[in-house]
């Protein structure tokens, strides 16, 4: 049924649009038939939202603590207990297993605090976007911002989690390589791919839930496949499945350039860097290009 | 500042949703795969796939500066699926929505509030996220905290808050910042005990003068107040467009949801009632009469009447005790008339109501929600007729 507003009918002669206010314009074009315009609107905001970023991670965390007798301590809790942990390991030689070039307990730990950080800032982008879903149904405001809230989490984590280190270092006699300055670089670099992936995850995960359950079933699979708890092995089908598994360039160079100071894996890692940094754009690009059909899904 | 701005300009909109949750999913795929090829969708008038409904349809309408249009409807109408086409959350599947200037939502109250956190720490949260810088937050800090009166609760937890304080914060949060181009207001403007619901109106009137607003109410009576145009919503399409008045009685209409059911104890009948009349000028009368058949015989009883507005308050009662009317019931059937008259209603719908008590008024012999419906004429709106 068509309706003719007296309003319209009544003001449409005078109908003129101001040319001093910003007008927005809705309607069912895909925005990026103006990509120009798509992307400097969505780096425009984030960073417009940098406060906002803020005021979400300064929120999490304040609101973690904020019912706890010890606050803040809880944060190194986990850092001294991994660190007594590893501390017995060493001593009662329980896990003296395999040949790695440096002491295997910082192997390991190693190996699991780059992996750790990589699977947290996967999960992180999907998880944060999930978690503010009664704002973003409500209210204009960019999503971007809770999702670099949540990623800001995982870094401030990391590097809590990386003071647990330097006793480890000194129990087992380690010296840092040279290159130890270049492990912050391999553990943003870890972080950009983990992203890069999280990214490009939430249009389908936010909409079905198999997405995350794949992931962490896929994740667990990947763990093995990637040289965390043991050296990259040196034969068989495995060592070719593990050589061409991008993440194992990643961990391996970032634990070599803490530890000896040289890596075989370089040139491999910084490929993967640079895929991750053109998919994390795309990622970012179209995630903007589907938000209105995701926040559609999510009620009224 | 020019007084005949257009600020909101509504061409054909449309929008459709899904009914099955699985074809919607389905469907976000597609369309999101659409958007990402930069393949338009039809937009002309684009098929309803299987499931699909339109939530708005035929959407044409524009507002300008200092108007107030009202979006009247029953629940699902598409009142809400507008403001959020509006707002740009969703997009619309047909037409275009043109939005001039800044555009400041009064939606989710306290969105983004931790409850563990205080109401200051939550106030800077809030307004970052309604688009506030932290300078700006501290400037207005004063001012909201003012205007909530929660003065002494600033420290405390807000999960300590009950919900009308809770709201209260959110509220003023959103009210102290805005000096929006356009406003989009969904009932929020009703909130907290009466007093701040009386300060939630005059800072809302202060914004409409300078804004363009949209506001979703089912409260009749504000939107007659507020609006300065409004539209009857039915099944996602522009029923009619008109004077708040018009639309309001259109709507009313409509809605005749009358609660025709009594309860009665078992030695009587449930009784029928009528009014001799439907449409009531301004300090006329209205008779109602009510029928009734009982087993029984009772005697010394209290009948009330009451008068009660759109919004279910009661704003009138009758009683037979203060008129001296004793109520006797006898075996068989049994008629009462009783005569409202000078009734100085304003404009709007009523409905009147009535029970019958024992003589201790503990047990109802019969009660009964809104029976009858009548509307007053009167050419003012607001609780009563003040002369100047």
């Amino acid at each position: 049924m068509s309706t003719t507003s007296p309003l319209e009918a009544s003001t449409s002669a005078l109908a003129a649009t101001p040319d001093d206010l910003p007008v927005t314009v809705y309607s069912p074009e895909s925005p990026l038939a103006h990509p120009i315009k798509l992307v400097k609107e969505i780096f425009g905001d984030m960073w417009r939202c940098r406060e906002l970023t803020w005021i979400l991670f300064t929120r999490d965390l304040k609101a973690q603590y904020r019912q706890s007798y010890f606050g803040y301590i809880w944060l190194f809790v986990p850092v001294i207990s991994t660190t007594i942990v590893w501390m017995f390991l060493n001593s009662t030689k329980v896990i003296q297993v395999a040949d790695t070039p440096i002491p295997y307990p910082a192997y390991v730990l190693l190996g699991s605090m780059i992996w750790g950080v990589f699977t947290s800032s996967l999960n992180q982008p999907l998880a944060s976007f999930n978690e503010g879903r009664n704002v973003f149904m409500k209210l204009k405001v960019p999503p971007e911002a809770f999702i670099l809230s949540g990623l800001s989490k995982v870094v401030f984590e990391l590097l809590i989690k990386m003071l647990v280190l330097i006793p480890v270092f000194a129990a087992l006699g380690m010296m840092p390589a040279s290159t130890m300055w270049l492990f912050p670089v391999g553990m943003a670099c870890t972080v950009l791919i983990g992203v890069s992936i999280g990214f490009l995850m939430i249009p389908l995960g936010s909409l079905y839930t198999d997405v995350s359950r794949l992931v962490v079933t896929a994740l667990g699979f990947a763990m093995y496949l990637t040289p965390v708890v043991y050296p990259p092995p040196t034969s068989g089908w495995a060592a070719t499945l593990v050589q061409y598994n991008p993440m194992t360039a990643v961990v391996m160079t970032t634990r070599d350039w803490l530890t000896i100071g040289h890596s075989d894996y370089m040139p491999a890692m910084l490929i993967s860097t640079a895929i991750a940094t053109v998919a994390l754009f795309f990622g970012i690009v179209v995630f903007r290009v589907v938000l209105p059909n995701l926040i559609e899904r999510m009620g009224m | 500042m020019s007084d005949n701005e257009v600020l909101i300009r509504c061409e054909n909109v449309g929008k459709k949703f899904c009914r099955d949750l699985k074809s919607s999913l389905w469907y976000a795929v597609k369309d999101s795969a659409r958007d990402l090829v930069g393949v338009n969708r039809d937009n002309s008038n684009p098929e309803l796939r299987p499931y699909e409904f339109w939530a708005n349809r035929d959407i044409n309408f524009e507002l300008r500066r200092g108007d107030c249009l009202g979006l009247v409807g029953r629940n699902g109408a598409g009142k809400t699926t507008l403001l959020k086409m509006l707002n740009g959350l969703i997009k619309p599947d047909t037409g275009s929505i043109e939005m001039s200037g800044r555009v400041a939502a009064m939606i989710a109250l306290g969105a983004g509030f931790n409850p563990v956190l205080t109401a200051r720490e939550n106030v800077y949260i809030n307004g970052s996220i309604l688009g506030l810088s932290k300078k700006q937050t501290d400037d207005r800090f004063d001012e909201i905290i003012d205007f909530s009166n929660l003065h002494k609760f600033v420290d405390a937890p807000v999960r300590t808050f009950s919900s009308g304080m809770y709201v209260r914060l959110g509220f003023s949060i959103a009210a102290v910042m805005f000096k929006p181009d356009v406003l989009l207001l969904d009932e929020v403007i009703a909130v907290g005990d009466r007093d701040f619901r009386i300060k939630c109106m005059e800072r809302v009137s202060q914004m409409l003068t300078t804004s363009a607003v949209i506001f979703v109410s089912h409260q009749s009576s504000l939107v007659a107040r507020v609006c300065t145009q409004a539209v009857l919503m039915e099944n996602g399409t522009p029923k009619f467009f008109g004077s708040p008045r018009d639309v309001i009685s259109k709507y009313e209409d409509t809605s005749t949801e009358l609660s025709t059911q009594f309860t009665t104890i078992e030695t009587l009948d449930t009784p029928s009632c009528k009014l001799d009349a439907h449409e009531l000028p301004f300090g006329g009368s209205l008779r109602l009469s009510i029928a009734l058949d009982s087993k029984t015989h009772f005697s010394g009883l209290i009948l009330r009447v009451h008068i009660v507005d759109s919004s279910g308050e009661s704003i009138a009662e009758w009683d037979s005790r203060n008129h001296d009317y004793p109520i006797d019931i006898s075996v068989g059937s049994n008629e009462f008339d009783v005569v409202l008259s000078d009734l100085r209603l304003s404009f709007g719908e009523y409905y009147i109501s009535f029970s019958i008590n024992d003589a201790d008024e503990v047990r109802y012999l019969v009660t009964g929600a809104k029976c009858c419906r009548f509307s007053s004429l009167a050419k003012h709106y607001g609780v009563c007729k003040v002369q100047l």
